[in-house]
């Protein structure tokens, strides 16, 4: 195994690269790496760069679970290389390395710019805006916000992501930071509340870091609009009802004391549904939790098209 | 040199010869009109053309007389959409001649213009079944569709049910609905705004009009609506929305301040009767000429592309929106 995709697994398993941006960004980088240095025969390479996906991903897999939005790229990639001309030889490479490089570009470097261009016509000056965890694109478009805004940072334990994102902005913005046993407190005076978004599913449902499912659910009793920022690359076939059905546990060690012999269980993700999301922005535009079916049905066309 | 005044010039032209109320049609009329006569020599002029009109016309709206505000939101987003609708057709035709192209085009408007025409047709059958004999509808307001449909319902189709009517302050709409409808012969009565709770435990289901239908599957329709609409969630009542399709804007209202401004206030139009004194005048107010419902509250919306669930809605702007 190249020592890069050590190194990654690493990484992914230490909690050292979070973030479902960032873990797609990380790995798909270091799988594009590995893809321009094929040194194998030109007659076979068809079959050894499969095999060679193939073991990474199982290799990754080990390490932590993808993520749905990079398994479904990968398949797609792997489509590609059985799809492509037999004497193709090593420009194969070539041709898998751009199209990786045209993934990171459009689908989630330009998907950014044009949510955040999207989101900053959703803030007001004077608004009050409630934030959860630490999401890529949220913090990005706060910052890029020139209007005066007051933050409520939401935080949680075992990890605490919500102190990076307010010693990022803090320099710039007004910020309260609080953990989510405040938050029916300070509900009242929010105007939005900003989610991030780990996928999207065909039910309309969010997974995101868990905790966001109760502060959708304040925030719908309130009659707060809730606001997800969710490139499409992470709309999910799939259909999930609840939280257990599916999910990541992460160390259960991270919630104890050390030498606290209690059974934890640390759950990474949770589950949203539909009618406590308000509004969904995407590259796309702005469109309701139940359209994501039919976002995915017509990027499936465009691509068909393609 | 490109006038970008003609379509306007020649709406209000048609205002002014028309019976009041069918806008839409007008609308079409002066842009086709501006297509007919057009003097550009390439696509990109034809379309530029187009867009300057189109854009004019919809911004100057308000200053025609005899266009009420609210009916210039509608308005607004059937010029939006006739400006899609004439991009996404222009891209769609290869030929080179701009004779042929012109002549194309004016004939999918003319389509477009027989679509708009049939709406109400398709509106009523979508809506027909619905309404059964037997039942108290209640009606906020008066919507031109709104009456078209009862009214054909009584007279065309037989049907026998009664109506209450809300008076909708303060433009009292509500008076010259209960007006046509004891007309025809159906049995109308009329209550003030504050009953309108009062009068729903009586209703079987409440039937309203939109100016704007949103992506969300909410609507944007005269002040009070959302009161209708929360009053029959609370009481269990279906809340049924009639409108055409052109009516769909890609609008996303979060809460009321986010309503288009051309409609978040009344501005000069009087808010009292003139029968009230000075005193009671001059108070400060805050005077909203419309609201917004969001889509957990709508039921069914009855269109000319069918009957939809407020998801769907947004269904059918992306669609129309890659087409």
């Amino acid at each position: 195994m190249h020592p890069d995709i050590i190194c990654l697994g690493h990484k992914l398993r230490n909690n050292q690269i979070t973030g479902t941006n960032a873990r797609c960004f990380a790995i798909l980088i270091t799988l594009r790496k590995i893809i321009e240095e094929y040194r194998g025969s030109p007659e076979t390479i068809n079959k050894n760069i499969s095999v060679l996906l193939d073991e990474v991903r199982a290799y990754l897999r080990t390490a932590r679970k993808l993520g749905s939005g990079v398994e479904s790229y990968l398949d797609n990639l792997k489509l590609s290389i059985f799809n492509s001309n037999r004497d193709i030889g090593l420009g194969l490479t070539k041709k898998l390395s751009d199209d990786i490089g045209d993934f990171i570009d459009q689908k989630i470097r330009k998907a950014d710019d044009l949510i955040i261009k999207n989101g900053l016509e959703l803030i007001n000056d004077d608004d009050v805006i409630l934030t959860f965890g630490r999401s890529y694109v949220v913090e990005r478009l706060l910052r890029e916000c020139k209007k005066k805004f007051h933050l409520i940072i939401v935080d949680n334990p075992p990890y605490y992501e919500g102190r990076q994102m307010a010693l990022r902005l803090a320099r710039q913005i007004p910020i309260t930071y609080t953990c989510i046993s405040g938050v029916a407190y300070f509900m009242r005076k929010v105007q939005k509340v900003f989610l991030g978004a780990s996928s999207m599913l065909s039910n309309g449902a969010l997974i995101s870091r868990v905790g966001t499912a109760m502060i959708s659910c304040i925030a719908h009793m309130y009659r707060k609009p809730v606001l997800v920022f969710c490139e499409t690359y992470k709309f999910s076939e799939k259909t999930q009802l609840d939280s257990l059905s599916e999910n990541e546990l992460a160390d259960p060690q991270a919630l104890l004391e050390p030498g606290d012999k209690t059974t934890a269980i640390n759950l990474r993700y949770d589950l949203t549904p539909r009618n406590y999301i308000n509004m969904v922005i995407t590259e796309t535009g702005l469109i309701p939790p139940t359209s994501i079916p039919v976002m995915l049905r017509e990027l499936t066309r465009i691509q068909g098209t393609n | 040199m490109l006038d970008s005044k003609k379509a306007y010039n020649h709406f209000v032209l048609l205002v002014k010869e028309r019976p009041p109320g069918d806008f839409a049609l007008t609308l079409i009329d002066s842009l086709l009109h501006v297509l007919k006569e057009t003097q550009e020599t390439t696509r990109q002029g034809l379309l530029h053309e187009m867009k300057d009109n189109t854009n004019y016309l919809t911004e100057n709206l308000i200053n025609v007389e005899g266009l009420t505000r609210k009916s210039s939101l509608a308005l607004h987003t059937l010029g939006r959409f006739f400006h899609h609708y004439i991009t996404s057709k222009l891209s769609g035709l290869s030929d080179t001649s701009l004779e042929v192209i012109r002549s194309k085009l004016v004939a999918r408007v003319e389509d477009l213009r027989e679509f708009v025409m049939s709406s109400r047709g398709k509106v009523l059958s979508s809506a027909l079944e619905f309404i059964k004999d037997g039942i108290t509808i209640f009606v906020h307001g008066n919507s031109p569709l709104v009456e078209f449909l009862l009214v054909e319902a009584a007279v065309k189709h037989n049907k026998k049910f009664s109506v209450i009517v809300s008076e909708a302050r303060p433009d009292c709409e509500g008076y010259a609905l209960t007006k046509s409808l004891l007309a025809v012969g159906i049995a109308a009565r009329l209550v003030v705004d504050a009953a309108v709770a009062y009068a729903l435990e009586e209703a079987d289901i409440v039937l309203v009009g939109a100016e704007t239908v949103v992506e969300t599957g909410g609507i944007i329709n005269g002040i009070g609506t959302y009161t209708c609409a929360l009053c029959a969630k609370m009481l269990k009542k279906p809340f049924y929305v009639v409108c055409e399709s052109f009516k769909f804007a890609r609008m996303y209202p979060l809460t009321q301040k986010d309503l288009p401004e051309i409609v978040k206030d009344r501005k000069t139009l009087p808010l009292f009767r003139s029968r009230e004194t000075d005193d009671v005048t001059n108070l400060p107010v805050l005077s909203p000429l419309c609201d917004y419902t969001p889509p957990d509250l709508v039921t069914l919306l009855f269109t000319d592309m069918g009957i939809f669930t407020p998801s769907a809605v947004s269904d059918e702007l992306i669609q129309i929106s890659n087409a």
